[in-house]
């Protein structure tokens, strides 16, 4: 378990961490969440030992981390740092073995992984030569080249294109489903939804809200409903009914915001009255309007 | 992993990434450094004077003058007498620079440009005795009265004959020869280490390192490595020039003594150490390499001043209690001590101080260029001062 406890750190005048506490179990992968300047990713460093916490502990397996022990670990930074005129492989295969393997283990990892990441035909070239995206792919292998039981990966989908983002949430799964603990950071809330079970959202420095991201959804008051008519329908179905929004309205239908003192089923025997249904999907808001609600409040 | 395996993983990456400008700067170097040797080779020969002297004769001279030149003048001397029927034709053909000496009957010479010492010297002894021996035959004097007259009795000493131990000129060039080359070799490769600190806190590539490795680790073995480039270097141009000696015949080693070549050894090896370490803590106050070369920049007045300090403490009674005080300092000592060393000057528990002093200079400058360098990650955007940037290095906790 990598546990952050109670973490203290200020800067100047400027809180970054208040008494922030999380944990990360191994097999577990947490998002990490919080507006700009919340304090992530101080916390993230204070893993690494680039941040000394004025309180508070990190410990992993009940024990405090030392360099050693820090070593094991996989860090993707937010500001990414590759050497740029050095070549793909030959770079990998180096923080392989400052992460401890052995030149023939770090050289046979380097060669999985590069397949892994379609990056098998680049091994000769520069990291300056490659894409934004190819080189984000380089930084998460230097991350994941060791096995590391802990991995910490600070914004690991900025400025990756779809199909790049879908192969390292891929490897993420991966990685917590060989029992790693994974813990990353990131903005985009959709991308965390998706993949994470367990989420942490942080604002000036306090956890503010944690816990299993079905179980932060379904406890809010509100639920929205997608409905899609098959046809023409009465445009003016909801004008009747009371504690909702419509939050768009389709030619083909709308999504509306309905609180918790709605009764769903007499509201679907009114959508029935208005049109033939082919959807009617109630679900709790989504994670990025939650965050935006708890950070705000 | 053992430290010292990471700490070799890391050299040889510094040495995989400097191969290239290590060799062309090494090639260029060598290049200068042969072409230079060959300029001066061929200015000390035309210098010197020609191997061949033209001695013109005119008249009638001593007759043993010319078996006398051949003593007296030294073998790798060739001397070439050229008669010529009167004084003027021989003093108009020196005017030509046709010849170097003219001599001209029993009681004349007449010199040329350019001739010096032992050439000028030999000609003129060789004449002086052939006058002597000729005079003597006039006189009556036998043969053998005359070699006892001209075999001079003199018990010819020293004084203060120099003792085996004590130092000896080739001592002291090898002392002050290793201050100048440590002067440069710090200016130079000094430089090296600054800017390869730079660029890795330029591209973050610290961020990655630092939370597997030490600070003060990873500037030791980056200092380590850079600066064994720089002696290799250094060396090779030192073996080069040796070696170009050896085969011109013009220069050979030094005859010093082990104790010189021992101390000046290490204090160069030293010195080179502390500001390698000092070069790499100014480096890392830069976020980009001009801003590096600007920050680099004071630490040349520190050298200048050691290196000025170094080089007056090879004169004569210059061992001031300055120079006793200054030799304690590490950012002086390896440039003034060996000088008073190989003088005879610093005591043993002078030598001793100074040592275990420079030793735990070099350590605390490692972990000082270790906490700037962890102060500079966190802020890679701004150029620091030193002192903010120790606040910020033992405020992020650098080991």
């Amino acid at each position: 378990m990598l546990l952050l406890d109670a973490l203290e750190k200020r800067f100047g005048d400027v809180v970054a961490l208040d008494g922030c506490s999380f944990e990360v179990a191994p097999g577990q992968m947490l998002g990490f969440l919080g507006p700009n300047g919340a304090g992530k990713t101080t916390a993230m460093r204070s893993v690494f030992g680039l941040v000394r916490p004025d309180g508070g502990t990190v410990t992993w397996q009940g024990h405090p981390l030392s360099q050693a022990v820090r070593r094991t670990f996989g860090y993707m930074p937010e500001e990414r740092g590759l050497y740029p005129k050095m070549p793909v492989r030959q770079q990998v295969v180096y923080f392989g073995r400052i992460h401890g393997l052995e030149r023939g283990e770090a050289e046979a990892a380097a060669d999985v992984w590069l397949e892994v990441f379609d990056l098998a035909d680049r091994t000769d070239a520069k990291v300056e030569d490659l894409s934004h995206g190819n080189q984000q792919r380089v930084q998460l292998i230097v991350a994941l080249i060791h096995d590391p039981p802990v991995l910490v990966l600070d914004e690991p989908f900025s400025g990756l294109d779809p199909i790049a983002a879908h192969t390292m949430a891929g490897v993420l799964r991966d990685r917590a489903a060989s029992g790693s603990a994974v813990l990353f950071s990131s903005h985009q809330l959709d991308v965390v939804e998706g993949l994470c079970e367990d989420v942490v959202i942080i604002n000036d420095g306090k956890v503010i809200l944690s816990g299993r991201v079905n179980h932060i959804r379904a406890e809010s008051p509100r639920r929205y409903l997608d409905v899609v008519f098959d046809g023409p329908f009465d445009h003016r179905w909801t004008s009747n009914l009371d504690h909702i929004d419509v939050v768009d309205d389709r030619t083909d239908g709308a999504r509306l915001l309905i609180d918790d003192r709605v009764d769903v089923a007499v509201l679907a025997a009114t959508t029935a009255r208005a049109g033939t249904v082919a959807q009617f999907v109630v679900e709790p808001p989504p994670l990025s309007e939650i965050f935006r609600e708890v950070v705000a409040s | 992993m053992k430290d010292w395996t990471l700490l070799r993983v890391i050299i040889g990456r510094e040495y995989r990434a400097w191969k290239k400008p290590f060799l062309i700067s090494s090639a260029i170097i060598f290049v200068v450094v042969a072409a230079a040797l060959t300029i001066a080779s061929v200015a000390a020969d035309q210098s010197s004077g020609p191997a061949t002297q033209r001695v013109g004769t005119a008249g009638t001279t001593p007759p043993t003058f010319a078996r006398e030149v051949m003593v007296f003048v030294p073998d790798e001397i060739v001397v070439e007498f050229v008669p010529f029927a009167t004084a003027a034709a021989a003093e108009a053909a020196l005017r030509d620079g046709d010849i170097n000496v003219a001599a001209i009957d029993d009681d004349t010479i007449v010199w040329g440009d350019g001739v010096q010492d032992p050439v000028g010297d030999g000609i003129y002894r060789a004449f002086a005795n052939a006058q002597a021996r000729q005079q003597a035959s006039e006189l009556g004097i036998s043969a053998s009265d005359l070699e006892r007259l001209l075999t001079p009795r003199i018990d010819f000493r020293e004084a203060n004959p120099m003792d085996p131990e004590d130092s000896s000129e080739a001592d002291e060039a090898i002392a002050v020869i290793a201050t100048i080359a440590m002067f440069g070799a710090i200016l130079a490769y000094g430089q090296w280490i600054g800017y390869a600190v730079v660029e890795e806190k330029a591209n973050r590539v610290v961020e990655v390192l630092l939370g597997a490795i030490r600070p003060h680790q990873l500037m030791g073995a980056k200092v380590f490595s850079i600066g064994s480039l720089g002696l290799a270097q250094i060396t090779g141009v030192g073996l080069l020039a040796l070696g170009y000696g050896i085969v011109s015949d013009g220069i050979g080693l030094p005859s010093a003594r082990g104790t010189t070549v021992f101390w000046v050894v290490l204090w160069f090896l030293l010195g080179y150490a502390f500001y390698g370490s000092l070069y790499a803590a100014a480096g890392s106050l830069g976020s980009n390499t001009q801003e590096a070369g600007s920050t680099m920049g004071p630490l040349a007045i520190f050298l200048v001043i050691g290196y000025m300090v170094g080089l007056v403490s090879f004169g004569e009674g210059f061992d001031t209690v300055f120079l006793q005080v200054i030799s304690f300092i590490p950012l002086w000592a390896p440039l003034v001590l060996p000088g008073r060393i190989v003088r005879g000057w610093a005591a043993p528990w002078e030598v001793a101080l100074a040592l275990v002093i420079m030793i735990a200079g070099i350590y605390g400058m490692l972990r000082l260029a270790g906490w700037i360098y962890t102060g500079g990650v966190a802020r890679a955007t701004q150029k620091l001062g030193w002192r903010e940037a120790l606040r910020a290095g033992r405020e992020l906790g650098a080991d």
